[in-house]
């Protein structure tokens, strides 16, 4: 193993800059290290300048994705290993940049209300009644909608997402939401969210796989997608989220 | 300065806490605005970090009284017993209320909520959603916090000061981040839910940087308990991301650069091949953490380039178990360390986990500043005692959240609107960021002076606390916050730009001077701390007492 890497990381001033440009910065390189490593070297010890979110550094709370090489990935989640090099580090495509490798996601934390992602139950229980029964497979069969950690990268894979600008704002809170949707016990009364699954499923599996080199998905052959069961497409776009 | 807006309850934080107090803020009173101002957005607070469980006693053979004797005499007889016994009577209440919220507990065959055992606790009482339990806990209130139309989110907007006028807290300074425009908020009532502050320590939690303790500090209200601090015995060398006490409980050994099980060396037991509850891996975390020094000063740890480590060998248990039992242990191993724990041992250390101490509440969440309330690990309302047990953090979040929130709302109804002092404060404040954000010239660099602070408080507050280390480090220790009024933002590399620009950029200069804000309270009280017995769970001296 190489002793460095080259990040060649994308850099965006709006008051300075007409467009990004790339700066490139040598770290050092150790076995555990990931790409998020290599930027905070960067803004402790090059330039504190470099802007980029990062929060729980376990995979877990979706601040800081990324495209790394091309691929949109979580860079705590991916070892800084790209013999030889240099990475190529940008903002997750499809979202305005803010600065550097932030983007502005205001845009789905606005829409996340409209698709009503709490549970609308037909009846509400006192909680003197105790809990909902569910069993431990029906569980099983809701697990997979409980896992998305909203970190967009789904949504930056997806070339619909972008394409479809008009109505992306609010298809995109469906889609990084979709995987939540059912609860137990909520009777299946999902309101408008249920709604926005119906033309998300026309595209998404096809999307979302198109916009993943290493996904092999059926390639946007739309009628075959519109084919596949809700719980094929939603497990297709977690697989796209690597799987959170 | 132009105040943006006013709201009858403000909430710092951006965790499990203030998503359960601003619920409550709206449950108790539809009318009333309440607003959350939080650094990072909901889903990235490191509520989404917590694993193992929340504790609440459901289980048939189970009793309040009996959780409540496992909380004190786990917090080492140090707790505050009638918050004990508020937080065990309405713990379970809260978990069932996220159930119905659709919080996917883990589930018995039957279809009731499961239980498990954990550390310290005699009865299973602690329920968990598989492994993931605060993530979903998080992201459960976070989607039914959307249904109150009346909760407003500051979201990215970072709090530097508490305004205060007649002792009563009336509301706040922040920055937005994203247009770095300073705000004056003002407010009837502020609840803190920001969190612990692990971050003064050099792994783990590393969005915990203290800030709330440092705003009520300033501010005027008593921090409690600080010398507290708990370590967790295995945590990974480079990251601190915990590989959880089940790796231990299916089996692993601890083993030293020798492949020997040291801890039947420190009184722990003798070593079996199956796991014995409360012996040798299964000892308590404080002693095995205490271990780990002791091994690491007889040159018997193994020497990485992240610091001295311990390996835990988990190679006996097969691949098989392995995969079913601990598929979130091989996951971790394999995504941030580059190692298959089924062919590797794992590099382990002991890491800084939890902070019993924090801003001194009572069992309503109210400080001593009338006004300022604060639930969630930066409060100490005292059912931790000397030692956290474990799975009592999330529980506390929702039952002292929920607290604060509706004596807030209550506080609220009957407070008079903000005084005029509040204006000139806050015109203040805006020159001081001001000035603070234009500076040049300092001497100090931001990321050396915050590792000189964390190897400070590793070196001499750490598990073992060294009198003769700390007092030859005491004055930097203390001289740490004057260092930082030096840093300058301008870097001295490469970048034509300040560290700090007008739009989006983590403003490191202002959460430093926060971190360091807590260490010169924690430091010394966590070294000096001579009554009651010598030896507590959370902390050990290894010098006499001496009163200094």
């Amino acid at each position: 193993m190489a002793d460095t890497m080259t990040l060649d990381v994308a850099r965006y001033s709006p008051e300075r800059d007409v467009e990004p440009s790339f700066s490139r910065y040598e770290v050092p390189l150790q076995k555990e290290w990931v790409v998020l490593d290599g930027l905070n070297y960067v803004k402790d010890r090059i330039d504190g300048t470099l802007s980029f979110r990062w929060s729980c550094r376990m995979g877990v709370c979706g601040s800081c994705g990324m495209l790394i090489d091309g691929e949109p990935k979580l860079s705590c989640a991916t070892f800084l290993d790209y013999a030889p090099g240099p990475v190529r580090v940008e903002p997750l495509r499809h979202f305005p940049v803010v600065r550097d490798l932030a983007i502005e996601m205001t845009d789905f934390m606005n829409k996340l209300k409209h698709v009503r992602p709490w549970i609308i139950r037909q009846e509400e229980r006192p909680l003197s009644k105790g809990e909902f029964r569910q069993t431990p497979d029906q569980l099983e069969a809701y697990r997979q909608f409980s896992m998305c950690i909203n970190c967009m990268l789904c949504c930056s894979a997806c070339p619909w997402s972008g394409s479809w600008l008009h109505w992306a704002g609010r298809d995109r809170a469906g889609t990084a939401l979709q995987p939540r949707l059912p609860r137990p016990g909520s009777s299946g009364a999902h309101g408008p969210a249920v709604a926005a699954r119906g033309h998300l499923g026309l595209h998404l599996r096809g999307g979302v796989h198109r916009g993943l080199p290493q996904a092999r998905g059926p390639g946007g052959r739309h009628p075959a997608v519109q084919a596949q069961g809700r719980h094929g497409v939603v497990q297709d776009a977690a697989a796209a989220t690597g799987g959170q | 300065m132009d105040v943006t807006a006013h709201h009858e309850v403000l909430i710092i934080g951006g965790g499990g806490a203030w998503l359960r107090a601003a619920i409550a803020v709206a449950e108790a009173n539809p009318q009333l605005k309440g607003a959350v101002v939080s650094k990072v957005y909901p889903m990235r607070s490191h509520t989404v970090a917590a694993e193992g469980g929340a504790a609440g006693c459901i289980a048939q053979d189970d009793s309040f009284d009996e959780h409540a004797y496992d909380t004190i005499s786990g917090g080492d007889w140090l707790c505050d017993q009638d918050a004990v016994g508020v937080f065990v009577r309405e713990a379970p209440q809260e978990l069932l209320r996220l159930e119905h919220w659709g919080c996917p507990w883990s589930r018995e065959p039957d279809g009731r909520v499961a239980v498990r055992p954990f550390g310290g606790m005699k009865k299973m009482r602690t329920w968990f959603a598989a492994d993931k339990t605060g993530f979903h806990m998080l992201h459960t209130l976070f989607q039914t916090s959307l249904r109150y139309g009346t909760v407003a989110r500051y979201d990215e907007w970072y709090v530097t000061r508490l305004l205060l006028d007649e002792g009563r807290v009336q509301g706040v300074v922040a920055i937005e981040l994203m247009s770095g425009r300073i705000h004056a908020l003002t407010a009837s009532a502020v609840i803190l839910c920001t969190g612990g502050w692990g971050k003064v320590y050099p792994f783990n939690a590393n969005i915990k940087t203290g800030d709330g303790m440092a705003l009520a500090y300033r501010a005027g209200a008593p921090l409690k308990d600080m010398e507290f601090v708990q370590y967790h015995p295995t945590g990974l060398p480079f990251t601190g991301i915990l590989i959880t006490e089940a790796a231990r409980a299916e089996g692993g050994y601890l083993v030293n650069k020798d492949g020997y099980r040291y801890l039947q060396d420190y009184n722990l037991g003798t070593p079996q091949p199956k796991p014995v509850l409360r012996s040798m891996e299964l000892g308590p975390r404080d002693r095995l953490s205490q271990a780990f020094v002791k091994e690491m000063e007889k040159g018997r740890t193994i020497d990485t380039p992240c610091g001295p480590v311990v390996h835990l060998d988990l190679r006996h248990l097969g691949e098989k178990v392995i995969n079913t039992r601990l598929p979130f242990v091989r996951e971790l191993g394999q995504k941030y360390q580059n190692i298959n724990p089924v062919w590797e041992m794992i590099p382990v250390r002991p890491v800084v986990h939890y902070m019993m101490g924090g801003v001194h509440t009572d069992i309503h969440g109210a400080t001593p500043l009338r006004g300022l309330y604060a639930a969630g690990e930066v409060a100490c309302v005292g059912i931790n005692g000397a030692n956290r047990l474990g799975s009592s953090s999330l529980p506390e979040l929702l039952v002292f959240g929920a607290r604060a929130g509706r004596a807030a709302a209550a506080f609220a109804r009957e407070c008079p609107p903000p005084t005029a002092a509040i204006r000139a404060q806050a015109e203040d404040e805006k020159r001081r960021l001001e000035q603070l954000l234009r500076k040049t010239g300092g001497r100090e660099h931001i990321a050396t002076l915050r590792t000189e602070m964390q190897n400070i408080m590793e070196g001499a507050a750490g598990i073992y606390r060294s009198q003769g280390p700390f007092w030859r480090r005491r004055t930097n220790c203390v001289s740490l916050p004057n260092g930082s009024r030096t840093c300058s933002l301008r870097t001295t590399a490469v970048s034509s730009t300040p560290s700090w620009s007008p739009r989006w950029s983590c403003p490191a200069c202002l959460r430093l001077p926060a971190r360091l804000s807590p260490v010169p309270c924690c430091a010394p009280s966590r070294v000096g701390r001579t009554s009651g017995p010598t030896i507590r769970s959370a902390m050990m001296r290894n010098f006499s007492p001496i009163l200094w």
